[in-house]
């Protein structure tokens, strides 16, 4: 028909049979990757590093603050190739509340950090990737808002999964409540980052 | 006047073709998605003669687990067997118990669990009949609606019992995966007897989590469309969905590789009670 122009649509799956490691939890389909680490929390990166070193990998991290924009990314990549996996660990502080200790309106609250970052990744991974993964943990500090806070990020990337997933994105999460140790939230954004965890788009997992 | 042309073509989006074969499977299968966490565990599986049962005994081979196989047809289970011993796996075994029949279903299940020191029971077993992809109601007779609600339900509520009974005795941490169904959670199927027996499961799970604490933790997992003879798939058929995100019907191994991970000392405990989706976004 002349009025039509037909597009063709890949499936995302990864057939490559991987090296087998034991010690992954990625079922080794990280290995020779280009993995970023974005965090609020300097103090769990080492222990992210360990762990992505069993998964043959290569990554960088970065502070969430100076994630502003798509450029920002790209100017931070010392890695060959772009990033094919995104990883963003975010701790809630006190002085990320919805509300000052005023009662006014915090502004710079970390839903908003969060959601900034989340666009300037996706601007990112949507101009430099065939196929990539986008995944999100967030820990609450326990408190009201903190609850709040986790079921509105639940519902961000509920959202995000269909529009992302027609540039080829495969976007998930998870929450944790403070009881959970940083090594289970490592573990499993690890399976979520992986081809195992494109089961799982728009889906958080919540831990508590 | 060609780019006028053009902007009023009509874009007619079609997906790829994308068959579900041996290879595919084999590249879901392989290297450890729990870091070796689950080595040396013994887990029965109800329903593993086929689909997702299968896949998920091939998966917790692939972490160092002993399987016991369990299913009501023992022909089956000796072809589910063999095909697992070929994949290269020898810490396999299967037990007949045929879920329906309620009189010997604790008997042979306690003895299962002594005989092989079990430490994981997942609770797979289930029936899906025409008349529930048909959607019918007022037309459900007896037949249509018991072996349904007797395997994917009751049976799990007996088998679960009679688990939290063994750990009880023998003063072991148990856990227990359900192979529920994102019908279970949408209206679209609510009124089948497969719906209804799912959301059975899901209910189930939060209390057996909460009724059995400190002897079993329990947990469960939803899964949407998955290419099995269940959905009319199977090996060689076409998978290409629109309806998911990822534009393909999930795969039995995805599942099994999500249940390992459920599986595992933290995830336990972090998730206790609770039903994980996995159906990639599917629309229902």
């Amino acid at each position: 028909m002349p009025f039509t122009k037909v597009c063709h649509i890949d499936g995302i799956y990864d057939k490559n049979l991987y090296e087998e490691n034991k010690q992954s939890y990625a079922g080794g389909s990280l290995e020779d990757s280009n993995v970023l680490i974005v965090s609020n929390d300097e103090a769990i990166l080492p222990k992210m590093n360990a762990f992505l070193k069993r998964e043959k990998c290569y990554f960088q991290s970065c502070n969430m603050k100076e994630m502003h924009s798509a450029e920002s990314f790209s100017s931070c990549n010392n890695l060959i190739g772009p990033f094919d996996h995104v990883i963003n660990i975010v701790k809630m502080d006190k002085c990320d509340a919805l509300l000052t200790m005023q009662k006014c309106y915090n502004h710079n609250d970390i839903l908003n950090s969060l959601y900034k970052l989340l666009q300037a990744e996706t601007g990112y991974l949507v101009q430099n990737n065939r196929y990539a993964t986008l995944t999100t943990a967030f820990q609450s500090d326990g408190s009201i808002e903190g609850d709040i806070i986790s079921e509105a990020v639940v519902h961000l990337l509920n959202g995000l999964s269909k529009p992302l997933s027609n540039h080829r994105l495969v976007e998930n999460g998870l929450i944790a409540t403070v009881k959970i140790t940083e090594d289970t939230i490592i573990r499993s954004t690890l399976f979520l980052a992986s081809k195992y965890g494109q089961v799982m788009a728009g889906e958080a997992m919540k831990l508590k | 006047m060609r780019k006028i042309f053009n902007r009023f073509k009509r874009t007619d989006w079609r997906l790829r073709k994308l068959t579900y074969t041996e290879q595919l499977k084999d590249s879901y299968s392989v290297g450890s998605v729990v870091g070796g966490e689950l080595l040396g565990q013994s887990v029965l599986i109800t329903g593993a003669s086929g689909g997702i049962g299968l896949a998920m005994a091939r998966r917790f081979l692939v972490e160092g687990c002993k399987v016991i196989l369990s299913g009501r047809t023992e022909t089956k289970l000796q072809q589910a067997s063999s095909y697992l011993r070929q994949k290269g796996f020898s810490n396999v075994e299967y037990v007949v118990i045929d879920q329906l029949n309620d009189t010997e279903l604790w008997t042979k299940s306690q003895n299962v669990f002594e005989k092989y020191d079990i430490n994981i029971l997942i609770n797979n077993a289930g029936i899906l009949k025409k008349t529930d992809r048909d959607g019918r109601f007022r037309c459900i007779k007896d037949e249509d609606y018991l072996p349904g609600m007797d395997t994917n339900l009751k049976s799990s509520l007996v088998l679960s019992n009679s688990f939290a009974e063994y750990c009880k005795r023998e003063r072991i941490v148990g856990h227990i995966l359900n192979t529920s169904s994102v019908c279970g959670l949408f209206d679209s199927m609510g009124m089948t007897p497969y719906g209804i027996s799912k959301a059975g499961v899901i209910e189930l799970t939060k209390q057996v989590a909460f009724a059995c604490k400190d002897i079993v933790t329990c947990n469960s997992i939803a899964p949407g469309s998955v290419a099995t003879i269940m959905g009319d798939l199977h090996t060689g058929s076409n998978i290409e969905s629109f309806s998911t995100s990822n534009h393909h019907v999930t795969m039995p191994e995805e599942i099994a590789s999500l249940a390992a991970l459920l599986c595992t000392k933290s995830m336990v405990l972090a998730l206790n009670g609770q039903t994980i989706k996995a159906c990639a976004c599917e629309k229902f």
